[in-house]
C-alpha cells in the first residue's frame, strides 16, 4: 500500500518536471526567434514585398509594438490556444500545417522504430548468448559502419542504387503525384512502395544502436549470479534466457528507446529531406530554403514537446514494469 | 616537484602506448586518422585543381576520367579537388565544436560535482533540458538563425555538446571527491580552487579523454548532417557541401555516382577512425572494461 | 549416499590450465553434515559445483567419480543432469544479493522448480511455495514479494526455501552465512541444523570460517590448492589437527577466554594454480617441512578411524 502512494508521488514529480521543461522549450523558443537581434519576425513587418495581411495579422499576433514581457505573454497565450502564426511561403496557418504532415512523419518512423527495435533486440539476443561468434562480430562491424554512416548519405546511396540503377523504387513523394485511387487498397499499395526505401533507411540507420544496448544489457545480465541459481535448478538455457535473462535485459531498452528519440528525429529530418517525404523533416527542410520563420519556430516547438512527453511516457512505464522503482 | 611530475606524465603516457599498440582497432583508427590529417594539412600541394575554380559548359557533371579522377560537379569543378580541400573544414569544425562542447561541459561538471547541492542541483536541471530536447531541431534553428558561417557552425555545434560531457565529468568528478587523498587535501587547507585543478583534474583526464575522441566524432557527423540541409558556410567546401550541392542539383537522379559517393565515404572513414581510436583509449583506460 | 573419488576439475584459460581440483577423495552418509573449509581459491566451491556439473563453460572434470546415489555424476549429460538438479540435488550460494531474479516474486522462484520437475498443479505448488516460507520464518503473505524489500538475513532465508523446494537428499551450501552478520549468522545457521533434522537432509557446508563449521558439521574436509589436507569428524580437526595448514587454521581464529594473543597471520603468498610446485602444495608456505616435502606429493595416510591427513609426517 505504501508502494502505491510513493509511485502516485513519483508520478505527480515526473508530472511537475515535465511540464517545467516544456515551459522552457517554449520560452527558449520565444527567445530565439523573437528576441535575438536580426529578429525575422521584425525583419519582415520592415519588408515591403510581405503582403499586408501577413503583416496585420504579425501584429495582431505577435503584438509586435507591444513592450517585451507582453510579447512574452501573447505568445504563451498563443502556443497553449494552439495559434502558431502563418507561414510567409504557404500563407496558412502554421498549426494548419504542422496538422498535414505530422501523419507522414509519425507513419515513417513508427513503422521504421518499430523495425529497427524488433531486429535490433532479436539480433542482440543471438549476439550475447553467442559472444564472440561470428554473428556476434559481423554484426558489431556492422553497427559500427551504421553509426558512422550519416542517415541521409545512405538515403542517397538506397535511392543511386534502388530507384536509379534498380528502378525498383520511387525516388520522393509519398503517392504518385496527380494520380487518383480506386480504393483504400490501392492507396495503401502506393504509399507503402513509396515509404519502402526511407523506411528501410531509417530503419538500418537506428538498427545499429539498439542492437549494441541489447547485446551488452543482456551480456552483462547473463554474468549475474541469478543466472547461475537458474541453471542450478535445471532450467534449460532457451528457458534461462526466456524467463529471466531477457525480463531483466529488456527493462533497461525502454529508457534507452526514450533517449534515443532525439536521434530518431535527426535520422527522420534527413531521410525525409533526401526522399522528399511530406512530412515534418521534409518542412523544415523546405521552410529553411524559403526562410519561413514562424514554419521553423512551430516545428521546433512540436517536435521538442512531443519528444519531452515521450520521455515522461516511457519514465512512468518504466516505473510501473519495474518493480525496483520506488520513488 | 614539477620534473618529478613530467616524468610521471612520460611514463604514463608510454605506458598507454604500449597498451594501445596492441588493439587492431585502435591502430586502424589512428592510420586512417593520421592519413586524413596529412591530407587536410598538405592539401593545396595534394590537389590536381582549384577547387572552387569553375570549369566549362563541356565539363559539368562529367563522369570520372583520367583527367578529373572524380569527375566534375555542376559548375564544372574538379570533384577530388573539393574532397581534399573539404577535409580542412570537416576536421577543423570537429576538432572546434569539441573543444568548445569540452570546455563548456567539464566546467560545468567540476563545479556541479565538486560544490554539489545546489549549484549541482541548478547545474544538473539546464543540463537535463538540454539532453531532453531534440538536438538536430535546435542546432538548425540556431544555425539558421545566426547565419551560414564557419564560426556560426562551430559555435552551435559545440553548444550542442556541452551537455552529456558534463554528465561525464560529473560522475568522475563524484567518484573522486570521496576519496582519501581529496579529504586529507582539505584537512590541509588546500583551496577550492587547487584541489580542482590540481588534483581532481589530472586524474579525471585519462576517463574524459576517450570521451573527447568519440565527442569528435559525433562533432564531424553533426557538420556533415547541417551543411547538407544547407546551413553550413557556403564558401567554404566541406564534405557536407559538397553533398548539399550535389543533392540540389539533381545529382541522385542523374545517377551522378562520382559526386555523391566520395564525400559521403570521406566522412564514413574519418568518423570511423576516431571512433575507433574512441573505443581502442576507452578500453585501456576505463578500468571497468578491462575486467569483461 | 555421496562418494566422490580422486576427482580433478580444470580450468582452460588464455594463460593456461588452471587446477584448481586435484585428486580429491571424500564421502557423506546420509544424514550427515560435511564441512569443506579452507581458504578462497582451494577448490571448495568448485569440488561442491562439480558434483551439480554447475561449471563454467572452459571448466571440465579431467578424472575421478562423483558416485552420488550409485550413479556417476561425472559420465550424466547435461540433459540428463537438468533432471537432478534441484529435484535431488539443490544449492544455496553465498550472498543472496543477486542470486534471487529482482524482477520475480519470491513465492514464483520457489515454485519455479516445482512446476518444472513435478506434475504439480500451479496452486499446489504456490501453496508449498508458501508454506516453505513460513517454515523458514518468512510470513507467507509476503510471498508476492521481490527480493529488494527483504534484508539479507531473510534473502537468505528465501535461498533456503528454495533449495528445499523439491525435497532434495543433498543440499549444497556454498558459504551460506558469509555475508551476514555475526547475529544473523546464528539465526541462519541455527536455521539450517532444524531444517537438517527435520528433512533429514544431507548437506555439504562450504566455508572459510571454521567456526562456522564447528558449529554445525558432523565432519570436515580441509583442501589446500585443490588438494584434500585432512579429513575427519569435526573433533578430530579440532581437538587433534594434525596438518600444519589445519594447525594454522585453527589458530587464526582467537579464542575469546584465553588470554590476547597475537594472531599470526600465514606466511607466504597463495597458490598459483596454473603451475604448482611439484610436491605437497603448502610446502612453501610449512614452518614443520623438509626436504621431502618439497619433491614428493603426501599420501592421504590413515591416523584412526576416520581421520585422515596428507603430509610427510606421518
Amino acid at each position: 500500500m505504501v508502494d502505491r502512494m510513493a509511485k502516485k508521488k513519483y508520478l505527480l514529480v515526473k508530472c511537475g518536471q515535465t511540464l517545467f521543461t516544456i515551459f522552457i522549450v517554449l520560452t527558449l523558443n520565444f527567445f530565439l526567434f523573437r528576441v535575438m537581434p536580426g529578429d525575422p519576425a521584425r525583419t519582415l513587418i520592415h519588408n515591403p514585398r510581405i503582403s499586408p495581411e501577413i503583416i496585420a495579422n504579425l501584429e495582431k499576433v505577435f503584438g509586435l509594438d507591444k513592450p517585451l514581457y507582453m510579447q512574452y505573454l501573447y505568445y504563451l497565450k498563443n502556443m497553449i490556444t494552439g495559434n502558431m502564426g502563418m507561414s510567409f511561403a504557404f500563407r496558412r496557418p502554421v498549426a494548419d500545417i504542422i496538422a498535414d504532415k505530422m501523419g507522414n512523419t509519425i507513419l515513417l518512423v513508427g513503422v521504421a522504430t518499430v523495425l529497427s527495435i524488433a531486429i535490433g533486440i532479436f539480433i542482440g539476443v543471438i549476439a550475447a548468448y553467442k559472444r564472440g561468434s561470428r554473428i556476434d562480430i559481423g554484426a558489431l562491424a556492422f553497427s559500427l559502419f551504421m553509426w558512422a554512416m550519416p542517415a541521409f548519405w545512405l538515403g542517397i546511396i538506397m535511392v543511386i542504387v534502388f530507384s536509379i540503377y534498380f528502378r525498383a523504387f520511387p525516388t520522393s513523394g509519398i503517392t504518385i503525384p496527380g494520380y487518383s485511387h480506386d480504393s483504400f487498397f490501392d492507396l495503401a499499395k502506393d504509399v507503402a512502395h513509396h515509404m519502402f526505401l526511407p523506411t528501410i533507411t531509417l530503419a538500418l540507420v537506428l538498427l545499429g544502436e539498439y542492437f549494441l544496448i541489447m547485446r551488452n544489457t543482456l551480456i552483462d545480465v547473463l554474468t549475474e549470479d541469478f543466472i547461475m541459481t537458474a541453471r542450478a535448478k535445471g532450467l534449460s538455457d532457451a528457458r534461462i534466457l526466456q524467463k529471466h535473462a531477457l525480463k531483466n535485459a529488456l527493462l533497461p531498452m525502454v529508457t534507452i528507446i526514450a533517449i534515443s528519440l532525439g536521434f530518431i528525429v535527426a535520422g527522420a529530418i534527413e531521410v525525409e529531406t533526401v526522399f522528399s517525404w511530406p512530412g515534418l523533416g521534409r518542412l523544415i527542410y523546405e521552410s529553411l530554403r524559403n526562410r519561413d520563420y514562424p514554419i521553423l519556430e512551430g516545428v521546433f516547438a512540436i517536435v521538442s514537446i512531443c519528444v519531452i512527453i515521450a520521455n515522461f511516457a516511457s519514465d512512468l512505464l518504466y516505473a510501473y514494469i519495474d518493480p525496483r522503482v520506488k520513488t | 616537484m614539477k620534473r618529478e611530475r613530467i616524468e610521471l606524465y612520460k611514463k604514463k603516457a608510454k605506458n598507454t602506448w604500449n597498451l594501445y599498440k596492441a588493439s587492431t582497432m585502435g591502430m586502424i583508427g589512428l592510420f586512417i586518422l593520421i592519413s586524413f590529417i596529412i591530407v587536410a594539412l598538405f592539401a593545396p600541394w595534394l590537389e590536381p585543381y582549384d577547387p572552387y575554380k569553375i570549369g566549362e559548359q563541356k565539363d559539368i557533371m562529367k563522369p570520372p576520367t583520367r583527367e578529373h579522377l572524380f569527375g566534375t560537379d555542376e559548375l564544372g569543378r574538379d570533384i577530388l579537388s573539393g574532397v581534399i580541400i573539404g577535409s580542412r573544414v570537416s576536421l577543423l569544425v570537429g576538432l572546434f565544436a569539441t573543444l568548445i562542447s569540452m570546455v563548456i561541459g567539464s566546467i560545468v561538471g567540476l563545479l556541479s560535482g565538486f560544490y554539489g547541492k545546489t549549484i549541482d542541483a541548478i547545474l544538473m536541471r539546464i543540463t537535463d533540458i538540454f539532453l531532453v530536447i531534440p538536438f538536430l531541431p535546435l542546432m538548425i534553428v540556431l544555425a539558421a538563425l545566426l547565419g551560414p558561417s564557419l564560426w556560426n557552425i562551430i559555435f552551435v555545434i559545440g553548444i550542442d555538446g556541452w551537455p552529456s560531457t558534463a554528465r561525464v565529468v560529473r560522475s568522475q568528478v563524484l567518484s573522486i571527491k570521496e576519496r582519501q587523498f581529496i579529504l586529507r587535501l582539505r584537512a590541509l587547507g588546500a583551496s577550492d580552487y587547487r584541489i580542482m585543478m590540481k588534483h581532481i583534474s589530472p586524474n579525471i583526464f585519462s576517463l574524459i579523454f576517450a570521451n573527447t575522441i568519440l565527442t569528435i566524432a559525433v562533432s564531424i557527423l553533426s557538420e556533415a548532417v547541417l551543411s547538407f540541409l544547407g546551413l553550413g558556410d557556403p564558401l567554404h567546401i566541406s564534405w557536407g557541401t559538397q553533398l548539399h550541392f550535389a543533392f540540389e542539383s539533381g545529382a541522385a537522379g542523374l545517377g551522378a555516382y562520382w559526386y555523391l559517393l566520395p564525400p559521403g565515404i570521406a566522412i564514413v572513414l574519418v568518423v570511423l577512425g576516431f571512433t575507433l581510436m574512441g573505443y581502442a583509449f576507452d578500453e585501456i583506460l576505463n578500468p571497468k572494461l578491462r575486467e569483461r | 549416499m555421496l562418494q566422490v573419488n580422486n576427482l580433478s576439475v580444470r580450468f582452460r584459460t588464455k594463460t593456461g590450465l588452471v587446477e584448481a581440483v586435484t585428486d580429491t577423495t571424500f564421502s557423506l552418509s546420509a544424514g550427515e553434515v560435511l564441512g569443506i573449509a579452507g581458504e578462497s581459491g582451494c577448490g571448495k566451491t568448485t569440488a561442491a559445483l562439480s558434483i551439480m556439473k554447475l561449471l563454467p563453460k572452459n571448466g571440465f572434470v579431467e578424472k575421478g567419480e562423483i558416485l552420488f546415489e550409485g550413479e556417476d555424476m561425472a559420465k550424466k549429460s547435461e540433459e540428463e543432469m537438468r533432471g537432478i538438479r534441484w529435484k535431488r540435488i539443490s544449492i544455496i550460494f553465498q550472498g543472496a544479493m543477486n542470486a534471487l531474479n529482482p524482477v520475480q516474486n519470491v513465492e514464483d522462484q520457489i515454485a519455479e522448480p516445482m512446476l518444472l520437475h513435478e506434475k504439480v498443479e500451479k496452486n499446489v505448488a504456490y501453496e508449498r511455495a508458501r508454506k516453505l516460507l513460513e517454515e523458514v520464518g518468512i510470513d507467507k503473505r509476503r510471498g508476492k514479494e521481490y527480493p529488494h524489500e527483504f534484508s539479507g538475513g531473510m534473502r537468505q532465508r528465501v535461498m533456503i526455501a528454495m533449495a528445499l523446494a523439491c525435497d532434495p537428499s543433498l543440499v549444497i551450501a556454498d558459504e551460506p552465512v558469509t555475508a551476514l552478520d555475526v547475529m544473523v549468522q546464528a539465526q541462519i545457521l541455527e536455521l539450517l541444523k532444524r531444517l537438517q533434522r527435520e528433512h533429514r537432509l544431507s548437506i555439504i557446508l562450504i566455508t572459510h570460517d571454521l567456526s562456522v563449521l564447528a558449529e554445525t558439521c558432523n565432519n570436515a574436509l580441509i583442501m589446500y590448492a585443490g588438494r584434500v589436507c585432512e579429513y575427519g569428524t569435526t573433533e578430530d580437526i579440532f581437538y587433534h589437527p594434525t596438518h600444519p595448514y589445519t594447525k594454522r587454521l585453527i589458530s587464526a581464529f582467537p579464542n575469546i577466554e584465553k588470554e590476547k594473543v597475537f594472531v599470526e597471520g600465514i606466511a607466504g603468498d597463495p597458490p598459483n594454480l596454473l603451475s604448482l610446485p611439484p610436491g605437497c602444495p603448502f610446502a612453501p608456505r610449512c614452518s614443520e617441512s623438509r626436504e621431502l616435502c618439497r619433491k614428493e606429493l603426501p599420501a592421504l595416510y590413515r591416523l584412526s578411524g576416520g581421520h585422515h591427513v596428507a603430509c610427510h609426517r606421518w
